[in-house]
């Protein structure tokens, strides 16, 4: 049983991705892991997919923010704008290897991120991040 | 006669007689009275009948008349006597009574005379003697009776009043022996006379006074020898001493007036009230060339020209009047030409009457032409002192104001009129040994011209005085100078200040030509003041080439600014770095004051220059300070920066590499790509600890000296660290220092910033050419610029020219980098005063451009 139908993960180092996927798609945490290096790709097809197909609309985004040409904030300001009841939905987790706490309280400063993960990602940050949807879905 | 014819007689009797007849009874009634009584006592019988005669008499004779009334009745046969009785008209009337008393008729009878005609004969005989008698007593004349041989025999009371002789001295001694010596001859010949002629008058004689002096008097003698009751020369002598005296005197004085008058150098002349000439001394006829009687009895107008004879007619009614009158009169006398009088109008006065004039007439012809000379000059000097700007007065010997002009009123706010004739410290006595008075003084005493400046103290004011003695007195000029002595001892002050700040002051005119400088000035610049006073910004830009001085290049420039440019009426400071001649860098701080006039024009600039280099040094030096800890600050960032992001990356890859590895549905192919990761991951880690090193080890090099670099050399150093990089992606370098062989900066910030641009040009390389990258220098006005070209991807410069000199900022996701270079290009560069342009275009590469400030 997948927790997640559509898994993004955003990051433009291969090494990360690589971790990502595989801890991901090991710990059947989703079967549908889309991997994109820089945020322009994923805004595009984001874009697109509201406007063609919202099927597709991402459960859970996974955002590094240190990236060449926009970077995870400019993702984030982008991302807000887009229509509420189309990322309802998505869970947007950062997920940075930065230690600095300011990167950590900017990121908790945006109600459409649901935490800050430091890398890297393990099979119990999967464990918590199922754990906190499982829950809230019985508070609902 | 019959009893009856008597009584009949007795009437006419009683009717006619001039007496008044009348009886009284024994108690004193009147019982008749006869018609005379009418004509004595102004009563009528009637009135008196029937009254007591007591009534009637004189109250001073009541008494008297009373007891011989009592007398007569008591039978004493007659009485007469005197009384007086009060007429009706209360006039006085004395009466002699005759009365008998008659035992038969008990009556007194009485006969009454009016005595009044009677009393008065005897009055004026009784006058008449005491007349005579005080006439020869008390008269002035003396009365003597001589005999024949002349010895005294008798002499009036008034001998001893005039002569001082008594009766005892005088009497029986002979005349002569009183006459004075030189009389004698007189005195005999008078007496020869009187036998001779009977009757002598001697006029004037001197008679010797007891107290022995001498006194005139006039005699007339009548020989009265014939004379049974007098035998003897009668002599009657007066006392003429003083009319003698007077003669003589008035003798005397006729003489000198005669004198005076003829030898009078001036010409006189007398008339009388109607202006007839009745006297005229020699002077007149001297003048005039004609003879006395020509001129005598002549109105004198007839003689004086129709212009002077108004001038002399109305002269003479005023002498006639009583007062002297002097006037001028020009006259034009035949061939004496014209010739000035002082004419003098005396009036002669005798007993109070004005008789006639005396008239002076003085010839000042000389006089008068140096007179009107001497006047037209006093008016002249007169217009010169009062149209003199300066003050100026005149005071005599006794320091008393002889001449005073208009501008010593304007200036002292006096009134010249009431101080001519006063002393100058009466009029200011708070000056008394003041300034002023030791001034005048040492002048008048010394002689010589006294030039001084002093305060007036009632008036407040200074004045700058020129004191000149002369014979006269004193002549002063003087002027205000208040405004001047205030202007000069502000000056004097400000002279000090200028002078002993250790500010430099110049002081330039409008045109910006330099007026004054202070030693101050010379002390901080070396520059002379006659290297720039007196000197316009042209001129100094003339002189500027051999003189090499940083400091006219900025004082031109400021003065050009203020005074062409803009004309600058505001205060403006500026701080200006100065090489001064000797060679010294200096900071001066320069600030320019405008001095404007009432208009608000500019008339001068004050330039004030302080010296602040110590100031500016420090200020340096704690910028310099300030600069490196914000640049150890920088680079903590910077590693704070590294180690959360750039290091951790790498390192959380690992971590994550290894849960994944142990992770139980870990395929092989899984395994051997971890594996893989791992290695990269550990490369990632081991470059980027490097670059760290790199960068630590520049810091380490950083210092605020700033040498003189070379480029090329600069370069091959840092090609060096990039050595394996160059050879590997085989990349052409390309140098051209030949526009800027050298730069003055610091040498770990070029090294960084060079390092930074290559390996920036190297990453971003174009994979489909081979790379070429261009390093070269230039000038560019006050920069060198370091150019470092290359023919990479480049990128799009509108829409990164934000983010390019960003902190880990990459533009492309597939190139490996930290985002530290650029960043740390721009960090140095500014730090250095410089900056940092770049123009890029994609797919042909990018152009860094770095200024480096030359200074």
């Amino acid at each position: 049983m997948f927790s997640y139908k559509k898994v993004w993960l955003i990051d433009d180092d291969v090494i990360t991705n690589f971790i990502n996927e595989r801890l991901i798609t090991l710990s059947q945490f989703t079967e549908d892991v889309a991997i994109f290096n820089t945020v322009e790709e994923a805004l595009s097809l984001l874009e697109e997919t509201i406007k063609t197909n919202e099927s597709e609309f991402p459960d859970i985004i996974f955002l590094d923010i240190s990236m060449p040409g926009l970077d995870g904030w400019d993702f984030l300001n982008a991302y807000r704008m887009l229509p509420k009841e189309k990322r309802s939905k998505c869970e947007l987790y950062m997920l940075s290897s930065s230690l600095d706490k300011g990167d950590i309280h900017m990121a908790n400063d945006y109600e459409e991120v649901v935490d800050f993960i430091s890398k890297p990602l393990s099979q119990e940050d999967l464990e918590v991040i199922k754990f906190r949807k499982t829950n809230s879905l019985e508070a609902l | 006669m019959e009893f009856d014819d008597g009584t009949l007689v007795l009437d006419k009797v009683m009717k006619y007689s001039l007496d008044m007849i009348c009886t009284i009874d024994e108690k004193g009634k009147f019982l008749q009275v006869s018609d005379a009584c009418k004509h004595i006592t102004g009563y009528s019988n009637e009135e008196l009948t029937g009254r007591y005669f007591l009534d009637f008499v004189h109250p001073k004779d009541s008494f008297n008349t009373f007891k011989t009334f009592q007398e007569i009745i008591k039978g004493l046969k007659t009485t007469t006597f005197e009384n007086c009785y009060v007429h009706k008209s209360g006039k006085t009337v004395p009466i002699s009574w005759s009365a008998v008393w008659s035992a038969e008729e008990n009556v007194v009878f009485c006969v009454a005379r009016n005595e009044t005609e009677r009393h008065l004969a005897n009055e004026k005989i009784r006058e008449k003697e005491e007349l005579h008698q005080a006439l020869i007593k008390n008269g002035s004349d003396i009365m003597s009776l001589l005999d024949e041989n002349g010895n005294i025999l008798y002499s009036s009371g008034s001998m001893f009043r005039i002569f001082g002789y008594t009766p005892e001295e005088f009497i029986g001694i002979n005349a002569y022996k009183m006459v004075h010596p030189d009389d004698l001859a007189k005195w005999q010949k008078a007496l020869t006379m009187l036998l001779e002629e009977g009757q002598v008058t001697i006029p004037e004689i001197r008679c010797k006074c007891a107290n022995g002096e001498w006194k005139w008097i006039e005699v007339t003698g009548s020989n009265q020898l014939q004379n049974p009751a007098v035998r003897a020369f009668v002599l009657n002598s007066r006392d003429v001493t003083t009319q003698v005296a007077n003669r003589q005197r008035l003798q005397e004085n006729e003489q000198r007036f005669k004198s005076l008058f003829n030898n009078n150098p001036d010409m006189v002349l007398y008339e009388n009230k109607q202006g007839v000439v009745l006297d005229v001394n020699s002077a007149v006829l001297t003048f005039t060339g004609l003879q006395k009687h020509e001129i005598i009895n002549h109105f004198l107008l007839d003689f004086l020209s129709p212009e002077a004879a108004p001038s002399c007619t109305r002269s003479l009614k005023e002498a006639l009047n009583g007062t002297s009158v002097k006037f001028e009169i020009v006259l034009n006398w035949q061939n004496k030409g014209q010739k000035t009088f002082e004419v003098t109008k005396i009036p002669v006065e005798v007993n109070g009457e004005i008789i006639g004039v005396y008239t002076i007439a003085k010839d000042i012809t000389e006089a008068s032409l140096s007179h009107n000379i001497i006047k037209q000059q006093a008016k002249k000097l007169n217009t010169v002192f009062e149209s003199i700007t300066d003050a100026f007065f005149t005071l005599d010997k006794n320091w008393n104001f002889t001449y005073i002009n208009c501008e010593f009123d304007r200036l002292l706010h006096t009134n010249r009129n009431e101080l001519i004739g006063v002393s100058i410290w009466e009029v200011f006595p708070e000056e008394v040994n003041q300034t002023f008075f030791r001034n005048y003084h040492y002048a008048l005493a010394s002689g010589k011209v006294v030039h001084f400046e002093a305060c007036f103290k009632r008036s407040n004011l200074w004045l700058d005085v020129k004191a000149i003695p002369s014979e006269e007195g004193l002549s002063v000029f003087f002027s205000n100078i208040t405004a001047k002595v205030k202007s000069k001892q502000e000056l004097e002050m400000l002279s000090v200040v200028a002078s002993k700040t250790h500010t430099g002051v110049i002081i330039a005119d409008a045109s910006g030509r330099v007026e004054w400088v202070n030693s101050s000035f010379s002390r901080i610049t070396e520059l002379s003041p006659q290297e720039i006073v007196d000197k316009s910004a042209i001129e100094l830009l003339t002189d500027k080439r051999s003189n090499n001085s940083t400091f006219l290049d900025i004082f031109i420039n400021t003065l050009i600014d203020i005074v062409q440019k803009d004309r600058r009426t505001n205060y403006s400071v500026r701080e200006v770095p100065y090489i001064s001649k000797s060679g010294r860098d200096l900071w001066l701080n320069q600030e320019i004051t405008p001095v404007l006039d009432d208009a608000g024009n500019v008339q001068r600039y004050i330039i004030l220059l302080t010296d602040i280099t110590a100031q500016q040094r420090a200020k340096q030096e704690r910028n310099n300070f300030i600069e490196e800890l914000q640049l150890h600050n920088q680079s903590l960032q910077l590693f704070t920066h590294i180690v959360s992001h750039n290091l951790r990356a790498p390192v959380a890859n690992i971590l994550g590499l290894s849960n994944l590895f142990g992770h139980p549905s870990a395929d092989q192919k899984t395994k051997e790509r971890i594996i893989n990761g791992l290695q990269s991951s550990a490369e990632t880690l081991d470059t980027i600890i490097k670059d760290l090193n790199h960068i630590l080890s520049i810091r380490g090099n950083l210092s605020k000296i700033k040498i003189h670099l070379d480029f090329e050399k600069a370069l091959t150093e840092v090609l060096q660290t990039l050595e394996d990089q160059v050879e590997k992606e085989n990349i052409t370098i390309e140098s051209d220092f030949t526009q800027a062989e050298s730069v003055y900066t610091v040498k770990g910030y070029l090294n960084s910033i060079l390092f930074n641009l290559v390996s920036n040009a190297i990453k971003y390389r174009s994979r489909d050419k081979e790379a070429v990258i261009k390093v070269s220098a230039n000038q560019e006005g006050k920069y060198t610029v370091l150019v470092v070209a290359d023919n990479g991807i480049g990128f799009e410069y509108e829409k990164q020219k934000n983010h390019v000199f960003g902190l880990y900022k990459r533009f492309h996701a597939h190139i490996n980098g930290k985002g530290l270079g650029l960043f740390l290009v721009k960090t140095q560069i500014e730090a250095l005063g410089g900056k940092v342009e770049v123009s890029s275009k994609v797919g042909e590469g990018s152009t860094f451009k770095v200024y480096f400030k030359e200074s």
